[in-house]
């Protein structure tokens, strides 16, 4: 039986966000999206509570105030929330940006699709990916 | 770095040495040129002073003879000696003539005060009035018997020289050695300039040849004598204006001759050479004094030696001078090659600075412009969802469909641009290069697979087996040159990529190519330009940024690519890569 995931998507961009509820609604139903436009915002989400663990949450890197990488670091830095897994999300294939997500033990460097189908493809893995893996322990 | 005024602008040791050395060869040939001339000109005085010297004593040596001549005159007529025999005598010497300088020759007769009667006898026989005097207290009279010639000695005829100390000395001391022998300093009584004078006697004897003293006294008869006025003596000797040196003569105390003159216009006041010669002459000791004169010193004050040190000082300036401008001068070639490289290096780094904005600024320009690509994009896939659930499948409507695969094709395009802009500008960042190897094979594997090849469509040879340095940029440059093979050929299913790699050194060979329908050469310098493309309107579609960015891929390295083809020849392109990680710096900064 799938268990529905529950993402924490960090976007700025409506469109983007928009595309990917689209995809969740049609490739996975029951999923919980929870939706911050900046770094800031979703600290503000996690300490508050406002959102239950686990939670995959998936990362824009160029946002205002504070970007990916910023909010990637605090997360993993001090937050009792770092152990939760978290995904780039973003437009930007450069060497720099994915060795230093992956530096700052990003879970996974995902380049935003072209098409809907795509899109749709990613969902399906992440889907599989939740429902495959045994969350960490202490969130659970 | 040292300092721009370093040793470069400096005298150094060398430029000391070298001063030093000519400077010592100035000054030694200088001293050397000084000496040589000293010795020649202290030779040249030598000369002339012995040539002095030699001359009075030759001179007085042939008055001797003159006197000697007289003494034989006389003693061979003893008391018969007339005066008619003895101005024959005189006149046969030719004084004038062959003795210059001597004032005349003469006779003096010894006589005792008893045998003076008889003397005067004698005298009275002669045609002319006879006289002695003056007076005096001796036993003997000393009377000037003959003097010749008469007119310039008429006053000495009668003159008794035993009345004076200094003539009847030196008379006396003839007669007791035999020998010829001088007065002392005297004035002569003929000489009305009262200079300084002497009388030279010659003694003669009667009977024969006395050998001893009281032979000599007894047998005793007189002397032949010439006075001499010393001043006409030496200009007998020799021109004082045709000498360079000058001279004086002193006896004992008394000075008989003098050139050392204040006034006389060759007086040297600071002669370049003086020496005092002592004269043994005929029982008195002469003293001569031989100065230069100013002759002397303009014949021989040569200015060789000054102009030897006057010259070597002049090279010796020069050679400073020299030294010190090639200091300057390499000092400033120094300076302004140090201002250069910093102005140029201040350029480059600017220039690149620059050139890393606008990168940078390409780079997020194109990446910014993916998102509203993508946007639209998705869109379109939302809205032909949508239209598919309202009017059923969209092949009923091949209107809608083709406007829909439109759409994609514009977005797919502007999606290559941007990402080849992208890439454009990365292959530009040195700083990005991994040091990742990447297996060869592998490479083209996945080449073959993204283009959807048949694996036999690319052979590769090589001599490595992996790329070690910047394997994603080559990754790329070969992704871009297949691309390139498949895509422009008229029969893609037929096109065949060889890629070769040879092992040179330090670097790799790469040749890939294919059998296309090749590139005229008029195009082989334009396909590497950005946004160039040789695509005809029914050719696949091209963003023609591929082969810039192969071309900058390897230019990055310091390296070049070339394309060798004709149309209907097929295309192959060359190109080196650096072997080993670290190298590509080293070629860059070469290439730069």
């Amino acid at each position: 039986m799938r268990r529905h995931m529950n993402i924490l998507l960090v976007e700025d961009d409506d469109l983007d966000a928009t595309m990917i509820k689209r995809a969740l609604k049609k490739v996975a139903p029951g999923t919980v999206l929870t939706r911050a436009t900046d770094g800031i915002e979703a600290m503000e989400m996690i300490s508050s509570g406002a959102i239950a663990s686990p939670f995959f949450v998936l990362l824009d890197i160029n946002m205002p105030r504070m970007n990916g990488h910023e909010f990637l670091r605090e997360l993993r830095g001090n937050s009792n929330a770092s152990d939760n897994m978290v995904f780039m999300f973003t437009t930007s294939d450069s060497e720099k940006d994915i060795s230093r997500a992956y530096g700052e033990r990003v879970n996974g460097y995902i380049v935003k699709p072209q098409s809907a189908d795509s899109m749709n493809e990613i969902i399906e893995t992440l889907q599989g990916y939740w429902t495959a893996c045994e969350p960490p322990l202490d969130l659970a | 770095m040292p300092s721009p005024s370093g040793q470069h602008g400096k005298i150094t040791t060398l430029h000391i040495v070298i001063v030093a050395l000519s400077l010592t060869m100035t000054l030694g040939a200088w001293l050397y040129s000084k000496h040589q001339l000293d010795e020649q000109i202290e030779n040249r005085f030598v000369a002339d002073k012995n040539r002095t010297i030699g001359l009075i004593a030759d001179r007085m040596s042939r008055y001797e003879d003159a006197l000697w001549s007289g003494v034989a005159h006389v003693a061979a007529r003893q008391e018969d000696t007339t005066l008619e025999d003895w101005r024959l005598f005189s006149d046969t010497l030719n004084l004038e003539e062959k003795y210059p300088g001597v004032n005349g020759i003469g006779v003096i007769h010894y006589v005792e005060r008893e045998d003076l009667p008889e003397f005067m006898a004698l005298r009275a026989a002669e045609p002319r009035e006879f006289s002695i005097f003056p007076d005096h207290e001796h036993p003997f009279l000393l009377p000037i018997t003959f003097i010749e010639p008469v007119s310039m000695n008429g006053a000495a005829v009668g003159l008794d020289v035993a009345h004076e100390t200094n003539r009847r000395t030196a008379l006396l001391a003839s007669r007791d050695t035999g020998q010829a022998r001088i007065t002392g300093p005297i004035v002569l009584v003929q000489d009305s300039g009262r200079t300084a004078g002497f009388l030279f006697y010659a003694p003669f004897y009667t009977g024969s040849e006395p050998t001893t003293l009281e032979d000599r006294r007894a047998q005793f008869a007189g002397v032949v004598y010439a006075p001499f006025i010393v001043r006409r003596l030496v200009e007998g000797l020799l021109a004082k204006d045709l000498r360079n040196v000058h001279f004086s003569i002193r006896d004992e105390a008394e000075v008989i001759y003098n050139e050392h003159n204040p006034d006389d216009a060759l007086y040297d006041a600071d002669p370049m050479f003086q020496e005092t010669v002592e004269l043994d002459m005929y029982g008195r000791v002469w003293t001569v004094d031989i100065r230069t004169n100013l002759a002397f010193r303009a014949a021989n004050g040569s200015e060789q030696p000054t102009l030897i040190l006057a010259g070597g000082l002049v090279i010796e300036t020069l050679v400073i001078l020299m030294l010190a401008m090639l200091a300057k001068s390499t000092r400033f070639a120094h300076d302004y090659a140090h201002r250069l490289t910093r102005e140029l290096r201040e350029k480059t780094e600017k220039l690149e600075h620059a050139n890393a904005e606008i990168e940078q600024f390409v780079y997020i320009a194109s990446h910014d412009l993916k998102t509203p690509v993508r946007g639209i994009g998705f869109l379109t896939d939302v809205i032909e969802e949508d239209l598919t659930e309202l009017i059923g499948p969209l092949d009923k409507h091949s209107g809608l469909k083709s406007q829909f695969d439109m759409i994609r094709q514009r977005l797919n395009r502007m999606n290559d641009l941007t990402q080849g802009i992208m890439e454009y500008s990365r292959v530009g960042h040195l700083g990005s290069v991994t040091q990742t190897q990447v297996p060869l094979e592998a490479l083209l594997k996945d080449c073959v697979s993204d283009f959807n090849l048949d694996p036999a469509q690319v052979q590769l040879t090589s001599d490595v087996d992996a790329i070690t340095c910047d394997a994603q940029s080559f990754r790329r440059v070969l992704e871009n040159l297949l691309s390139n093979a498949i895509r422009y050929h008229p029969d893609p299913d037929a096109a065949q990529v060889t890629v070769t790699i040879h092992d040179e050194l330090d670097q790799l060979r790469v040749s890939v190519r294919d059998n296309g329908k090749g590139i005229s050469p008029e195009h082989h310098e334009k396909i590497f330009e950005v946004f160039q493309t040789l695509r005809r309107s029914t050719d696949p579609e091209s963003t023609g940024i591929g082969l810039s960015i192969v071309r900058r891929a390897v230019q990055r390295h310091g390296f070049e690519i070339k394309v060798i083809s004709s149309e209907g020849n097929g295309t192959e392109f060359v190109f080196q890569w650096p072997k080993e990680h670290g190298q590509s710096e080293h070629q860059t900064e070469k290439a730069a």
